[in-house]
Order: C-alpha cells, then structure tokens, then sequence
C-alpha cells in the first residue's frame, strides 16, 4: 500500500494516517477519543431518562411496581438477547475490519443488521399490542383499563395520572431507544455499502468500523440498562 | 468461520493488536448467563417484603452493571484502550453517578411545605395564598403604599 515517509523520522506512516498525527496510534486513539466524547453525549441524554423514570418510581413506587406488570418479560429478554448478540457480531466485524477481510466483515455487519431488524419488529408487536388496549400517548390513553384489568386486578387502584407518567416514561424511553437503533441500521448500512464497494476508507483503516462499532455497543448498553428497569425489577 | 488465533503486529503493518475470536464469544456467553440470570431472578417471589424488595432490586441492577462493564471493556474494547480513552469512558458514567445527587432536591421536598409536589397537581394550578407584602423583617422601610393585587378567590 502506498506509505508516506514521515519527515525526519525516517519511519514511514501508512497512507491514511493524516499529516497532523505522528503515527497511526496517534491517529487511532484520537478518533476513539472522539467517538467516546460523543457517547458521553449519549449517556448525558439517556441519563436524564433514567433519573426522571428514578425519581417517579421511588415517589409513586407501589403504583410503578403494579404497572410493570402490564409489561411482557419474555418478549423484553428476547429483544436483550437480540441485542447482545448484535453486539457481539459487530465486534467480530470490527475485528474482522482489523484483518482487513472484506467478507468477514459484511457477514457479521449483515448478521448486526438482521438482530437489529428483528429487534425492531418484537418492538413494534410490543407497541401495538399496547396500543390496540388503549394504552397510547396522548388523550385518548385509556384508564381503567379493560383489557389489562382482566390480567392484573391490582390495576384499578392505580390512579390515571401515574399510568400515564408510567407510559409517558416507557414510550419515551424506548422509542428514543428505537430511534437511536434506527440510526444504527442506517449507519450500519452505509458502512456495508462502503465495503462492499471497496471504499478506501473503511478497508484501509479499521477505526471508522471501530467507531460505528462502539456506537451500536452504546445502543446495547442503554438496553442492558432499561430491560431490568422495565421489565424485571419490581417483581 | 476461521478461529484466528491472536495476531500480534498483524501483515497491515500498524501496531494494533487483534483479539482471538474466543475473546468476544466468552464476553458474550458471560453476558447471556447474566441476562438468564436475572430474568429467573425476576421470576422469585418478593411478595410484601420490603427488605426482598429492596434486595431484588439491588441484585438486577447490579447484575445489570456487570453486563455494562463486560461489554464496555471487552466489546468496546476499553479495557485494551490508552487511559485518556478509558478516562473519557469513565467520567460519562461517573457524571451519571454524580446525577443523582441531585435526588436530594426531591427527597427533602417533604421538610418544607411544597404543595405542588405533594398533591401531585403543578403548583401553577393550585390556588394562590394571601398576598402579604411585608412578612417579617424587611431590610428598608416601606416607602410607599403597595397596592395588594386582587387574589383568584377574593380572600
């Protein structure tokens, strides 16, 4: 591959090393430095999530303990997995880029895509299902709820204005969440574009598949933390 | 799919080190152990207990922080990072910590007579009280006649 020979030192940086970086570590460890500033970003703009939904939950805690019951604990542990599993085929894609083996690296990212896909499509079946009981953002939220009443008696001393806190939170969350897996499928596809296309970019420097590689691993991480909060806890 | 082994000072020429494929498989076997976990966990009886209550909770979140770390060390790769790069990932977390100090501001609401908070209805909707233009001591005598504004229900 073509190298430029770095001025003075005699050593030689390869080609897609810019000219203000010493070497490729430099350069490396300065996009890294880069995608992690922008993930703290991410952390400020869940984290906020989290403490509103903290500060509910211990304020109206017996009324949440009763809510999380409508939510389905198996569909939710089957979307965790989902994801973990895509975080998991974007890391052997990532270390697939390092070797520089086009193939391998569109077969995990194509594997990533799929678990994100399926990840969406067990979202939507989770919405709807609560949609079509009345349970909606906005005015016509329907409480006391008939539907879920049946299943979980309990429901009838929670008063309407915790409910739709409850949800507001839950819709809020997760479909922020969803957005955020959203942006990964487009990223994540145009990365695959870009190698498939043998774009200099990608196949010569492993980092920008690092990068795209350590935002999916936050979208992962943000559900690691809201499955539990969700899903698990209360019980 | 081949099982590379570890390739130091790869045939690219840089000098990142590559990770054995059984690295990232382990961290992810770890994690889907962690998950069971806590689903099966969740499925225990509480009941009433506050103490089993509490216990629960503390479990799945920290069963969930070590599902955290595992894949911010070993999938994101920070555990083989340069310290600014682990520096950078640990005060994003620690400023999440941090956060909830300002939990205080919402436990102590009950020291003081905070209507708004209490009942739930914003403070904006609820009935003002009499206005008194000089409660207490004022630091400056009060040079002219302030007009009371007429109050929402004539008190």
């Amino acid at each position: 591959m073509a190298s430029i020979p770095a001025q003075g030192h005699g050593n030689v940086k390869p080609a897609h090393v810019h000219t203000q970086f010493e070497n490729e570590e430099q350069q490396n460890e300065s996009y890294i430095v880069g995608m992690w500033s922008f993930l703290v970003t991410e952390v400020m703009f869940f984290g906020a999530l989290f403490f509103s939904y903290a500060l509910y939950r211990w304020k109206y805690q017996a009324d949440f303990y009763v809510l999380h019951e409508m939510l389905d604990r198996v569909m939710g542990a089957v979307n965790t997995s989902v994801l973990l599993f895509s975080s998991l085929a974007v890391a052997l894609a990532v270390r697939g880029a390092q070797l520089k083996k086009k193939k391998t690296v569109l077969a995990w990212l194509t594997v990533t895509q799929l678990c994100a896909v399926t990840f969406l499509v067990i979202k939507y079946f989770e919405w709807t299902k609560k949609f079509k009981a009345g349970i909606v953002l906005g005015p016509s939220f329907v409480w006391p709820n008939p539907t879920y009443l049946e299943e979980i008696p309990a429901l009838a001393k929670v008063p309407e204005g915790h409910a739709q806190l409850f949800y507001s939170l839950y819709f809020g969350m997760t479909g922020l969440h969803a957005i955020h897996v959203i942006v990964g499928i487009i990223v994540i596809g145009v990365l695959m574009i870009m190698w498939w296309k043998n774009n200099r970019l990608v196949t010569e420097d492993y980092i920008p598949t690092e990068m795209v590689g350590l935002y999916w691993h936050f979208v992962d991480l943000v559900w690691i933390f809201l499955f539990p909060l969700f899903y698990l806890i209360p019980r | 799919m081949s099982m590379n082994a570890a390739t130091h000072e790869s045939h690219n020429g840089s000098s990142h080190h590559v990770h054995p494929q059984s690295m990232y498989f382990k961290a992810f076997i770890v994690l889907f152990v962690l998950m069971v976990g806590t689903v099966l966990a969740s499925y225990l009886p509480v009941g009433d207990s506050a103490i089993a209550s509490f216990a629960m909770n503390v479990l799945a979140l920290t069963i969930a922080c070590l599902k955290a770390i595992t894949v911010i060390l070993y999938f994101m790769g920070v555990k083989f990072s340069t310290r600014l790069t682990q520096m950078y990932a640990a005060c994003g977390f620690l400023w999440f910590t941090l956060m909830f100090i300002t939990f205080c501001d919402y436990m102590t609401r009950s020291w003081e007579p905070t209507p708004g908070w209490e009942s739930g209805i914003p403070a904006n909707a609820l009935p003002r009280g009499p206005y008194l233009p000089n409660q207490g001591e004022t630091m400056l005598p009060n040079l002219r006649e302030v007009p009371t504004p007429p109050t929402r229900d004539g008190r």
